[in-house]
C-alpha cells in the first residue's frame, strides 16, 4: 500500500511538473542581461527600462544581473564561457578581451534595420565599430573628461580658468600652499593614473601623428615605432612631474575615490574626470564655488582624451538573438538613452538626446556642448587595448610612472621602457588596428 | 543468507553514498582547482585570449623571476618577509597579552572579549578601505591625531611614501590579527590546571617563573599550531595591501600574494598561477622545517 502511495505521489507530482512545462509560461522568453558598472541607482534605471519593455513585450522577460561593480567583469567572463548570458555590459576596458575570445555577436544585421540609427552620433559609430570593423555592442553613453574648478578659488585669487595645460600648472602652482594644506590639481598617480599621462602625451603630439585613434601608442607609417621616442613625450613627461608637484604629495597614490575627495573635500582647485563627478560634486559642494570648462589644449593645439564607453553587446551563443536584439535597441533608443544618461552624467548617443532632456546643454554640461562645437580642436584616443599585451601594461605602467615621481628612475629610462614594450606587443601581435 | 549479502550490500552502497559528499567536496573544490592551477603556470594562459593557450615550460617562472615583468621579484620577497615577520611578533605578543588580561573572569569580560574580538568578523577588504581612509595624507584621522598630540607638523602621506606604506599596512594587519591570537590563547589558557599555579605558588615560583615554567609549558602545542597557522594566513593574506596601497607607490609595498591578484586582475593566470604554485611550495618547506625545529608532534 505504501508503495502504491508512493508511486501515486510521484506520477502526479511529475505531471504537476509537464503541465507546468506546458502552460503559456513556458513560451516566455527569458533573456539574461549582465550589468558591470553596478550602483543602485543605474540598476533602477535599467529596471525601470525594463518593466517598460516587459509590460509592452508580455512574453520577454529580462533577468537583470547586477554583480558587485569590483568583480563584475570577472563574473561577466565566466558566464560568457559557460554560455549563461545573453546580453552583456561591454565597456572600453573589456572589449577587446571579449572579441579576442569571440565571446560577442555581430550586432550589424540588426543595427542596419533599426529605425534609429540615423540619430546616432560620430561617436557611436565609432566605438561601435571599433574592433574588427564589426559591430559588437551598442553604446550606451560616453565618459569624456573635462575640468573642474573651484570658482571660488580662482575669483579670490584671481586667476583666470585655464584653458590649456600650461594656464593649468601655472594656476595650479600659483594657488598651491602647502602650509594650509591647499593644492592646485588632484593628481592621480595611484591605479590607472597612466591614463592621465597619456592624455598629455596626445595633447603634445597631436593626433594626426597616431598610428590610429584607437591605437594611441603607435606612430602613423611606423611599422610598429611608438611615440616614445618623441621629444615632446619627453616634454610631456617633464610636465606631468611639475604638475604633480602642484599637487599633495601622497596624491601619488590616488585613484579615482581620493581624486574626487581631494577636490570635494576643499584640499586641491583643479580635477581632471569624467562628466559622473557633476553628480557627486552637485550634492556635496554649494553652487558657485565650483565649475566646469573644456579639457585642457596641449602645445599641439588639440585636447585629446579618450572617449570612454560602455555599451551593451550580445552573446555569441546566445539562444534568442532576435528577441535579445530587440531588447537591446528599445535599451538604446533616443529616449530610454536620454534618460539613462542624463541620469548618469554620461554624453548620449543620439544626437537628438536634447529633444528627450534638458541635461545635455545646460549648466554644468555646457562645456561638453562646447566642446562638441569644436571637433578638430577636442579630439579622442585611446591606448591600443586590442594587444592582450595592454592586460600586463596596466598593471606594470603605474608602478614605473610611480618609480619616475620618486625619482628612482629618469625620463629616459621609463620611455624607454615603454618603447620597448610596445615594440615587443608589436612584433608578437602584429599589427592590430 | 543471499539475503544477509544484498543487507550487506546495500549497507556498504548506504555507507559510501554518505561518505560521497566528503570526498567530492574536497576534489571538486580543493585539488581539481589546485591541480589545475598547477597545470597553468606551466602555460601561456591569459583570459584575454584563451582561445591560444599554448604550453611555455617554465618560462612563467623564469619571466617573474629574472624581473622581466618590470617588478623587482627580490624586494617582493623581501618586503613578504617584513610582512610576515612583523606582523606575526606584535600580533602574537599583544595576543598574548591580551590573553593574559582576559584569562581571569572581571566585570564586563564578556562585553571587553566581544569587543577585542570584533575586528576579526570583518572582511579583510573592508577593513583595508577603512585604514585607507584613517591614512589618507591630506584628511586622515590619523595625521589629525598626530597633529593635535604635537608629534608631527605637517600632514604625512603614508600611504604614498615607500618608507612608511609597508609600515602602515602592517599596523592595520596587527590591529586585524591581534583577535586570533587572542582567542585561541585564551582558549588554552582556561584550560590549564589551577593546581598546578597552586603547587607553583606553594613552590615560591614567582609570577614571571610560573609564566614561562608553568603557562608557557601548558600552552606549548597551542602556541606552535597558532603560530604556524598563521605565519601561512598572514603570507596569504594580501586582502589590506591590496586594497591600501595596491602594493604602491612603486612596488614598495607589494608581497608576493598581492603581486599574485595584482597578475589575476590583469588577467594573465598563467603567471599568476605560477607565484602560487611558488607560494605553495615555500609554505610547504617552511612547515616541514618549522615542525622538524620545533619538535611539534600531535601529542604535545
Amino acid at each position: 500500500m505504501k508503495k502504491f502511495l508512493a508511486i501515486l505521489l510521484a506520477v502526479a507530482m511529475l505531471a504537476t511538473l509537464f503541465a507546468g512545462c506546458g502552460s503559456k509560461e513556458a513560451e516566455k522568453v527569458t533573456i539574461t542581461m549582465v550589468e558591470s558598472l553596478t550602483s543602485p541607482e543605474r540598476t533602477a534605471t535599467i529596471q525601470g527600462i525594463i518593466d517598460k519593455y516587459e509590460a509592452e513585450n508580455p512574453n520577454v522577460h529580462i533577468e537583470l544581473i547586477s554583480p558587485p561593480l569590483e568583480n563584475a567583469d570577472a563574473k561577466i567572463s565566466q558566464m560568457l564561457m559557460n554560455g549563461e548570458a545573453d546580453i552583456i555590459e561591454v565597456r572600453d576596458q573589456t572589449i577587446a578581451q571579449y572579441v579576442n575570445n569571440e565571446w560577442l555577436a555581430d550586432l550589424d544585421p540588426y543595427v542596419a534595420e533599426w529605425e534609429h540609427k540615423d540619430t546616432l552620433s560620430e561617436d557611436s559609430w565609432t566605438s561601435m565599430h571599433q574592433l574588427d570593423g564589426k559591430c559588437y555592442l551598442v553604446p550606451s553613453g560616453f565618459y569624456q573628461r573635462c575640468l573642474y574648478y573651484r570658482e571660488d578659488v580662482l575669483a579670490d585669487a584671481g586667476v583666470a580658468v585655464p584653458t590649456t595645460w600650461q594656464e593649468l600648472l601655472e594656476a595650479s602652482q600659483t594657488l598651491t600652499d602647502a602650509g594650509s594644506n591647499f593644492f592646485g590639481y588632484s593628481f592621480r598617480g595611484g591605479s590607472s593614473g597612466y591614463q592621465y599621462i597619456d592624455t598629455i602625451y596626445w595633447s603634445y603630439i597631436g593626433v594626426d601623428k597616431l598610428a590610429d585613434p584607437n591605437a594611441g601608442y603607435y606612430l602613423k607609417d611606423g611599422n610598429g615605432a611608438t611615440i616614445f621616442t618623441l621629444p615632446e613625450c619627453k616634454e610631456a613627461l617633464a610636465y606631468y612631474k611639475e604638475l604633480f608637484q602642484a599637487s599633495p604629495s601622497d596624491s601619488i597614490a590616488w585613484a579615482f575615490s581620493e581624486m574626487v575627495e581631494g577636490f570635494i573635500g576643499g584640499t586641491t582647485a583643479f580635477l581632471i574626470q569624467d562628466a559622473e563627478v557633476i553628480a557627486n560634486c552637485s550634492v556635496d559642494m554649494e553652487e558657485g564655488t565650483w565649475n566646469t570648462a573644456p579639457f585642457p589644449i596641449g602645445p599641439s593645439g588639440e585636447a585629446v582624451f579618450p572617449n570612454g564607453f560602455g555599451g551593451w553587446g550580445m552573446a555569441a551563443d546566445c539562444e534568442n538573438k532576435d528577441a535579445a536584439a530587440a531588447f537591446l535597441l528599445y535599451l538604446s533608443n533616443p529616449e530610454n538613452n536620454a534618460t539613462y544618461a542624463a541620469n548618469h552624467a554620461m554624453v548620449p548617443i543620439h544626437t537628438n538626446a536634447s529633444d528627450f532632456s534638458d541635461a545635455f546643454s545646460d549648466g554644468y554640461f555646457a562645456c561638453y556642448s562646447e566642446m562638441a562645437g569644436q571637433p578638430a580642436v577636442y579630439r579622442h584616443a585611446t591606448e591600443p587595448q586590442m594587444y592582450v599585451a595592454f592586460a600586463t601594461f596596466k598593471t606594470e605602467a603605474d608602478a614605473m610612472y610611480q618609480k619616475f615621481l620618486l625619482d628612482e628612475i629618469t625620463d629616459d629610462e621609463l620611455l624607454q621602457w615603454l618603447d620597448e614594450f610596445w615594440i615587443e606587443a608589436y612584433e608578437t601581435e602584429g599589427q592590430l588596428w | 543468507m543471499k539475503s544477509n549479502k544484498r543487507l550487506g550490500q546495500r549497507r556498504n552502497i548506504f555507507i559510501f553514498c554518505m561518505l560521497l559528499p566528503a570526498i567530492l567536496l574536497p576534489l571538486i573544490f580543493t585539488y581539481y582547482p589546485l591541480i589545475k592551477g598547477g597545470v597553468m603556470a606551466f602555460q601561456n594562459y591569459t583570459l584575454m585570449d584563451i582561445k591560444n593557450v599554448s604550453w611555455c615550460g617554465f618560462d612563467n617562472f623564469a619571466n617573474i623571476l629574472s624581473n622581466e615583468a618590470g617588478v623587482d621579484f627580490g624586494q617582493i620577497a623581501k618586503n613578504t618577509v617584513i610582512w610576515v615577520v612583523v606582523s606575526l611578533a606584535l600580533q602574537f605578543t599583544l595576543g598574548f597579552a591580551l590573553s593574559l588580561m582576559l584569562k581571569k573572569k572581571f566585570k564586563g569580560a564578556g562585553l571587553y572579549q566581544g569587543l577585542i574580538f570584533f575586528p576579526y568578523a570583518v572582511s579583510g577588504f573592508l577593513i583595508g578601505i577603512m585604514w585607507r581612509w584613517m591614512f589618507n595624507g591630506s584628511n586622515g584621522v590619523i595625521n589629525d591625531l598626530l597633529m593635535n598630540l604635537g608629534l608631527i607638523e605637517t600632514n604625512v602621506g603614508w600611504l604614498a611614501q615607500k618608507e612608511t606604506a609597508l609600515l602602515s599596512c602592517m599596523i592595520a594587519n596587527v590591529w586585524y590579527g591581534i583577535p586570533f591570537f587572542t582567542i585561541m590563547i585564551t582558549a588554552a589558557l582556561r584550560g590549564v590546571a589551577p593546581e598546578l599555579y597552586e603547587a607553583a605558588d606553594m613552590d615560591g615560583a614567582s609570577k614571571i617563573q610560573q609564566f614561562f615554567n608553568v603557562t608557557v609549558p601548558s600552552i606549548k602545542s597551542v602556541l606552535l599550531m597558532t603560530v604556524l597557522m598563521r605565519v601561512i594566513w598572514i603570507f596569504n593574506f594580501p586582502d589590506l595591501i591590496y586594497s591600501m596601497t595596491s602594493g604602491g607607490p612603486a612596488n614598495s609595498s607589494q608581497i608576493i600574494t598581492s603581486y599574485m591578484m595584482t597578475l589575476v586582475y590583469s588577467m594573465d593566470y598563467g603567471k599568476a598561477s605560477a607565484v602560487g604554485l611558488m607560494v605553495i611550495a615555500f609554505l610547504a618547506i617552511f612547515t616541514l622545517v618549522y615542525m622538524g625545529a620545533t619538535k611539534y608532534t600531535s601529542e604535545d
